[in-house]
């Protein structure tokens, strides 16, 4: 989820440079593949709905700009006072029938999602072949899906924020600032959008059967709202998603990592980690410090952490330990300190660049 | 040398020693409770999770950051392409599961909600499932924990979202001191979503807690299953259920054999009234590696009417609690070969292509 700021001027702008974005972005690819955004949950339009879809698709492109707007060939863009099996869906299908007239994945796209996007994303996944051959289109070919901070497991938050709809005012200070830091409005019943998706049994009910769509994870753990949603989100988070959902685990147990022997941090330790994940799920990197919105380009200074469950590949041993370093927390005069496992050089970037530049390498 | 003395300095040395290999790095017990990270040292789960990792094992210890020798984003790259590989042996039709995974891709699965209360209380709410159909009972539980007084029963209301029409109220009442509040609710109401509102007395003020849940339509029934064959590879399942209304239609189950779950079936297919069949199918790379004796379960039958147009809702329907039970017919022509589907291949090839850059 980002917050943004909207005028009009802006929107027009945003909607006059759309065509010329769109020209200018036709060899923006990762990997050699055409790159699909979808984004995450925008509080604004809870407090001012979208009029119509160029407003949608406006706040889209701006959700983007720090760093994959420039690198995409198209987006999906959603207004977030809807519900995914409604407003979203139909606004999402408009923006791929089009995808798919283009051409833009008859050599397999590759979806970037982030958050709520995640949830959206496995939401068209499971429906757009059956739509799109029933309008005599060809179905969008996914080569994979870059899931940042993945919503699909929903957030105790969006639970939280349902409550605080239907309670008085005096009701829990410290929980109601940290749903109206999340949503961006005191919450009211009817009007909470896809955050009524985002509550984790819903999400976890919704479009979940396994496909062969894989979805690599990259996993937050940094603050958001200074620290205050923190305490109300099951085991480690970023502020807005908790662990269990970034990484894709089957529960929404609260979980510390993706992996039982690896921290977020890195710190080669036992840790509470997923009991299983959904299929074809993959967690690629964790980062104990950045944020849920500064997963996509705009914070540096975090380690990134490869999710090593094993340092075995196809039978070939890999040697980890020269990734790897001992450190000695303040209080620890002597000894080889904790050992952790990080990706060299990822604290100079940020996670949207040390993926886009591996992958483009 | 004075006794004493002799202590004294023996109860110094041993002191500083002592204190030594507690500042030590080296000391397990070091500390965790000032630690700022996460660091439970909580043991892996037990169970049939067949995904938790190895612990990585431990290297000579460095006391300096070394200079990287690799790529290790590629390296997990690499590692996901990988999976995928072994993953694709298996038709998206017929997964093979583990526990965990069958009670994930069972359906209808709703965990307990809670709601914190001032003073560190949990208000917490739970019920058998998230999706009922319509007139079927709903069994609500509820718990209060913490120090406040609670009154002696609770109310629950079912509610539009829309209107916040009340349509159906109930007492949640806490029998011979038990440790929850318990009562039923029925789910009276067209098909859709609705809030789930649980009100109890706290300290003298009322306090919501809201909850979702989906009332679903009559989709049909089922009728049992037909004679199950094999054919190209696959263990197929004739699953006979009779529509109300046509529309396309996707069925997963789950294959249990004595008791344990083997895989996640599912199927897709436009029902129009003319036929009323679902063929689930049971891929031999699930199968032809076990030895399977007796019958076979298919268990969380669930149907759903998916949307014909963006927009619209998807309707569920779930197959008999107990399930079905089969006897198989001779497994041993099915051969534990790879699914061969052209897509994941094509796909599999491209990541690998990926990750070979690493």
């Amino acid at each position: 989820m980002k917050t943004r700021k909207r005028s009009a001027c802006k929107a027009a702008l945003a909607v006059a440079i759309t065509g010329s974005l769109l020209a200018g972005t036709a060899h923006a690819q990762l990997a050699g593949h055409n790159v699909i955004l979808v984004h995450g949950f925008q509080q604004e339009d809870l407090a001012n709905p979208p009029t119509d879809l160029d407003e949608v698709k406006a706040a889209g492109e701006d959700y983007w700009r720090t760093f994959w707007l420039s690198r995409s060939d198209a987006r999906i863009d959603w207004g977030s006072d809807g519900r995914v099996e409604g407003n979203i869906a139909q606004q999402a299908y408009q923006q791929m029938r089009e995808i798919s007239q283009q051409g833009l994945c008859n050599d397999y796209c590759i979806v970037v999602s982030h958050s709520t996007g995640d949830l959206v994303t496995r939401y068209l996944l499971e429906n757009q072949a059956r739509w799109l051959q029933s309008d005599g289109l060809q179905p969008l070919k996914i080569l994979a899906a870059i899931d940042y901070s993945g919503a699909g497991g929903g957030t105790e938050l969006a639970d939280l924020a349902l409550s605080i709809a239907y309670n008085d005012s005096w009701y829990n200070w410290p929980l109601k600032q940290a749903v109206r830091a999340f949503t961006g409005i005191t919450p009211e019943p009817g009007k909470l959008g896809v955050v009524n998706d985002l509550q984790t049994n819903t999400a976890r009910n919704l479009a979940v059967s396994p496909n062969n769509v894989p979805r690599l994870r990259f996993v937050a753990g940094g603050s958001s709202y200074g620290g205050i949603t923190k305490p109300f989100i099951a085991g480690t988070d970023d502020g807005v998603v908790p662990t269990h959902s970034a990484c894709g685990a089957t529960t929404s147990n609260g979980i510390d990592s993706c992996s039982s022997s690896l921290s977020l941090a890195g710190k080669v330790s036992n840790q509470d980690g997923p009991s299983d994940l959904y299929y074809n799920h993959f967690p690629i990197l964790m980062n104990e410090g950045v944020s849920h919105s500064g997963v996509l380009g705009s914070e540096t200074g975090n380690i990134s952490v490869p999710v090593v469950n094993d340092t075995t590949l196809n039978g070939l041993r890999v040697d980890f330990a020269s990734r790897t370093y001992n450190k000695r927390a303040w209080w620890q005069w002597w000894g080889s300190g904790d050992r952790y496992i990080e990706v060299p050089g990822s604290d100079q970037t940020d996670m949207s660049t040390l993926v886009y530049n591996t992958l483009n390498n | 040398m004075p006794p004493r003395l002799l202590l004294a300095l023996t109860l110094i040395v041993s002191g500083a020693v002592g204190l030594g290999y507690f500042l030590s790095a080296d000391n397990p017990f070091r500390f965790s409770w000032i630690a700022g990270e996460s660091e439970r040292e909580s043991l892996p789960r037990s169970g049939t999770d067949n995904t938790q990792p190895k612990p990585v094992p431990i290297q000579p210890p460095t006391t300096e950051k070394q200079e990287p020798s690799g790529n290790a984003v590629g390296f997990m790259l690499a590692s996901a392409a990988s999976q995928y590989s072994q993953n694709i042996r298996y038709p998206t039709y017929s997964i093979p599961i583990s526990e965990d995974l069958a009670s994930a891709y069972s359906g209808n699965r709703f965990d307990p909600v809670e709601l914190p209360l001032d003073g560190g209380g949990q208000f917490t709410v739970t019920l058998e499932k998230y999706r009922f159909v319509q007139e079927e009972d709903i069994l609500v539980a509820a718990s209060i924990t913490g120090s406040q007084v609670v009154g002696p029963s609770l109310d629950v209301t079912l509610e539009s979202p829309e209107s916040r029409q009340a349509l159906a109220s109930a007492t949640l009442k806490n029998e011979s001191g038990a440790p929850y509040y318990e009562g039923v609710i029925e789910a009276d109401a067209e098909p859709g979503e609705y809030r789930l509102i649980v009100e109890a007395t706290i300290d003298g003020k009322p306090v919501r807690h809201a909850s979702t849940l989906t009332i679903e339509p009559d989709l049909g029934e089922f009728d049992g299953l037909g004679d199950p064959r094999v054919a190209n590879n696959d263990l197929i399942i004739p699953v006979h259920f009779d529509t109300k209304e046509p529309g396309f239609y996707a069925l997963s189950a789950q294959l249990y054999h004595n008791g344990r779950a083997l895989a996640q079936l599912q199927v897709e297919k436009r029902l129009d009234g003319t036929t009323d069949t679902l063929e689930l199918k049971a891929h031999g790379s699930v199968l032809a590696h076990r030895k399977i004796t007796g019958k076979l379960e298919l268990r969380n039958l669930q149907i759903r009417r998916l949307p014909t147009s963006p927009g619209d809702r998807t309707d569920y329907g779930f197959g008999p609690e107990d399930g079905y039970s089969f006897s198989p017919p001779d497994l041993d022509g099915l051969t534990d070969s790879p699914a061969g589907d052209p897509e994941s291949e094509h796909r599999a090839a491209l990541l690998q292509r990926l990750a070979d850059k690493f």
